[in-house]
């Protein structure tokens, strides 16, 4: 029924509210001083660059890929380790199974030079 | 163990791996004999299964029946013949052995667990598995633009493709609230036909699945795909995910959807005609072997379509019924295409390129064996009784009779006689042109078998079609 979506909208409307709010009242408030160094996206450390719409290496992107590998491992490992009690020694057997096929994609990839930064 | 041949392949794939990351370079054609006692192996297993109750694995969400087996058997024997056709081609175009070899198990794998799984979730995923390996199959010749071009083309339309299958796969959650396929079919069975919803799954369904089996009109990258691709993947991409997705249109539309077999009838009638008759007549103004050979596919994909708008569900197998109609054709298309395309890989791996309808001239006198397998391959694929191809054909024009569609019947006849014309032009150019060519083909005893067995199949599963269209009648049984 539509009534139920009600506390949704509120929410949503509330939501939206409190931050224009705060940003209203950030921009009432603060001092307007702005300079150069204060535009840059970091205001101390290594002077910026360029932008981030470049052309980059090809090897970032087999990091990232290799990266992937242990993002999804993770994601399976997180529910499989709350609920380990339950699954007992089958499901041990089953993640070892699983990490171990992981690990043999991971030594291709180093076998391959993947790791290497040439 | 329901799963034992699909473990013996995926271990097959990642001892492939491991042996191409530590082997020395000189010693990687022997992965060769591997990859074939591996599938041999695997198929050793998966006959076994043969006439055993039907089993599930993994929650429900994959099945062993002899459906499976008989699909099995299919990519099994695919895999090996191309794994037969692939050393000399590889090295002749220094292309790596493991890595080809290993993307060949892989894709196999998630062709033998699309046709066993019983599930939306499993399907999608087998399905994805396949085709993954099979983009990068086809930019294995990463130097070459050509393969380049086919891998991404094949890759962004078959992205897009996959999405538009989920996106179908949840209209159908979202009507029966289901994921396993006799779940759905049984949802399916007690509700109206009437639902609007219903049309608009079967057509999301169909667009998603068209993809993959190259339908038109959505057909556009085969030509591209398959002509740029390393030959023997080539010869993969038109046999082992075509039949994977075959089997895929089964599970969904006969196993999950089969109480709404009157909606979409008509619809694969229509795709099947347009199908055949637009890839037979563009494949006529071919001169590229591989162009033709990819428009053939997508015309026999056509034929093979009818069987399923032939399909009843439920009539059991007591008569030449749709789907085991598709199913033999399946089988009898796998060993004509992959020889055609072994011989394709055979002529083009001492040259450049290879691939023109010159590179044929007069072939039956410098090679007349070769020329005599690819003379019955042309000829099968024609359907010239009594090869395999005429016995596939004249079941699926009886199916498409017996089920009242005597008009896809005839447009089927009469794109066979159109198709003659440009299967035989190649005939006509082995035996009745000359040429100063003087480059010796390849000796290699691995394709020579490979030939043996592909024209031996052709020839005698049309003279002894009964046995094989029994095992595809069998197998069709868990429906």
């Amino acid at each position: 029924m539509p009534t139920n979506y009600i506390g949704i909208g509120l929410f949503i409307l509330v939501g939206m509210g409190f931050t224009g709010a705060t940003f209203a009242a950030a921009a009432l408030i603060r001092p307007s001083n702005p300079n150069p160094i204060k535009l840059e996206p970091y205001e101390c450390g290594v002077p910026g660059v360029g932008d981030a719409r470049d052309r980059f290496h090809i090897r970032y992107y087999v990091l990232a890929m290799l990266y992937l590998v242990f993002d999804l491992e993770v994601v399976f490992l997180y529910p499989w380790a709350v609920q380990y009690d339950k699954l007992g020694l089958f499901g041990l057997m089953e993640m070892l199974v699983f990490v171990a096929i992981l690990l043999i994609g991971y030594f291709y990839a180093w076998k391959k030079g993947a790791l290497d930064w040439v | 163990m329901a799963v034992l041949p699909e473990v013996v392949v995926t271990v097959l794939a990642m001892l492939l791996l491991l042996l191409d990351a530590v082997l020395p370079e000189h010693r990687k054609s022997g992965l060769t004999w591997l990859a074939l006692l591996g599938f041999v192996v695997a198929g050793a297993f998966n006959l076994y299964q043969w006439g055993s109750p039907a089993q599930s694995a993994y929650g429900g969400m994959v099945g062993a029946d002899n459906f499976t087996v008989f699909f099995n058997t299919l990519f099994l024997a695919t895999a090996i013949l191309v794994v037969l056709m692939a050393p000399a081609y590889l090295r002749e175009r220094a292309l790596p052995f493991g890595e080809f070899y290993s993307l060949l198990s892989f894709a196999v794998l998630g062709m033998m667990f699309t046709a066993a799984s019983t599930d939306l979730i499993s399907l999608f995923v087998s399905i994805e598995l396949m085709v993954i390996a099979v983009y990068i199959l086809a930019g294995l010749a990463r130097r070459e633009k050509r393969s380049n071009e086919a891998s991404l083309k094949y890759f962004l339309l078959g992205a897009f493709a996959s999405a538009i299958l989920v996106y179908g796969m949840s209209w159908l959650y979202g009507i029966t609230g289901q994921t396993n396929l006799a779940k759905i079919a049984g949802v399916l069975k007690a509700t109206s036909l009437d639902n609007p919803l219903l049309l608009m799954t079967i057509a999301l369904l169909a667009v998603g699945v068209g993809f993959k089996v190259a339908l038109v009109p959505f057909h556009a990258w085969t030509p591209d795909a398959y002509e740029g691709a390393p030959t023997p993947a080539t010869a993969f991409m038109s046999v082992g995910p075509k039949a994977a997705a075959f089997a895929a249109l089964l599970r969904i539309f006969i196993s999950a959807m089969g109480p709404a077999q009157p909606d979409y009838s008509l619809l694969f009638a229509i795709l099947a005609v347009l199908t055949m008759t637009l890839a037979n007549v563009v494949a006529i103004q071919q001169n590229n072997i591989k162009r033709m050979l990819a428009y053939s596919s997508i015309a026999h994909s056509g034929y093979i379509l009818v069987g399923l708008a032939a399909a009843q569900p439920g009539a059991g197998s007591d008569q030449v019924a749709g789907i085991p109609a598709l199913m033999f054709y399946l089988f009898v298309y796998t060993f004509m295409t992959l020889g055609a395309f072994a011989i394709v890989a055979y002529v083009q791996a001492g040259q450049v390129t290879g691939e023109s309808f010159d590179d044929y001239r007069a072939l039956g006198r410098r090679a007349p064996m070769t020329a005599i397998a690819m003379t019955l391959f042309m000829l099968s694929l024609t359907g010239v009784p009594p090869l395999a191809g005429f016995f596939g054909k004249a079941y699926l024009i009886l199916a498409a009779v017996h089920s009242g569609m005597a008009w896809l019947a005839v447009a089927m006849a009469v794109n066979s006689a159109i198709s003659a014309y440009y299967y035989l032009r190649v005939v006509v150019v082995m035996y009745m042109s000359d040429t100063t060519e003087r480059v010796p083909l390849y000796r290699s005893p691995f394709i020579h078998s490979m030939l043996a067995v592909a024209s031996l199949a052709t020839f005698f599963v049309g003279v002894f079609a009964d046995p094989f269209l029994r095992f595809a009648q069998g197998a069709t049984l868990g429906f």
